[in-house]
């Protein structure tokens, strides 16, 4: 691949952080729906400052659910996303294997030395596989490259907005 | 999460869930497999714990600012023996 991979990733792991961060998303949304609701009869009165404070906490609430909502969606995203696109990758392998080609540093290759009779139709058919699983190889990375540019980009944005909230709270 | 009627009770449960939720990203090992990927991630994550660590000590300042609600209306089908003996 083309650009920095320190390892497989792992798809469980960002689903198994993806459903922590939906959780308490919903957690964050039911609390500020129980700070927005009236007193019950015959509860304290609410002077105006706490009222006040209750409705900035229930605010607060709903924006930090909105943050660990997108984090949650982005890390399923991509969580799915790594799956499918690690299965894409493992059966162009298989089938590269099966073609008789290899892989290199630099990507598909033919398998080197000599093979088989020196048949020019083959050759020829072996060389439009080749540059048939090239052509695919570089379609998934280029794919991978869009999803984990978007990843960063989505995520960015809502650390910004995490960063913010606290900031606001501090 | 049940929503109880008292605020101070919200507030109290409210800031439970924020540290129940900061000790379970702590041990969460997500792994994007790329290195700017993981970087994001892991921005994203520490961000989100502070705000999570923020909101619960606000929940806890604010629940002890606010008057709690006597036993009998957070509980009106109760227990409803009054502590002073009374019928």
């Amino acid at each position: 691949m083309g650009y920095a991979v320190n390892g497989a990733g792992d798809p469980a792991s960002l689903a198994a952080t993806a459903t922590a961060l939906q959780r308490v998303a919903r957690d964050l949304v039911d609390a500020a729906d129980s700070l927005d609701s009236r007193p019950a009869p015959g509860a304290p009165r609410r002077s105006p400052a706490n009222r006040r404070l209750l409705a900035e906490l229930a605010d607060v609430c709903r924006a930090a659910a909105a943050v660990t909502r997108t984090g949650g969606d982005e890390l399923n995203r991509a969580a799915y996303s790594q799956a499918r696109l690690g299965h894409q990758s493992a059966a162009l392998a298989d089938e590269a294997a099966a073609a008789g080609l290899v892989t290199g540093p630099t990507g598909y290759a033919m398998r080197p030395g000599i093979v088989g009779v020196a048949d020019p139709a083959d050759s020829a058919t072996r060389s439009a596989h080749l540059a048939g699983v090239r052509d695919r190889a570089a379609q998934l990375e280029q794919h991978m490259v869009r999803e984990r540019e978007q990843l960063i980009a989505r995520l960015s944005a809502a650390a910004a907005d995490a960063e913010a909230l606290a900031g606001g709270l501090r | 999460m049940p929503a109880p009627p008292d605020p101070a009770l919200t507030l109290g449960l409210l800031a439970e869930r924020c540290d129940a939720t900061v000790e379970s990203l702590l041990l969460a090992l997500p792994s994007t497999g790329d290195r700017l990927a993981q970087a994001a991630v892991d921005g994203y994550l520490d961000a989100v714990m502070d705000l999570l660590r923020m909101l619960a000590a606000a929940a806890r300042e604010g629940a002890g600012r606010l008057p709690t609600a006597p036993v009998s209306q957070a509980a009106p089908h109760v227990a409803a023996a009054p502590p002073w003996g009374m019928p």
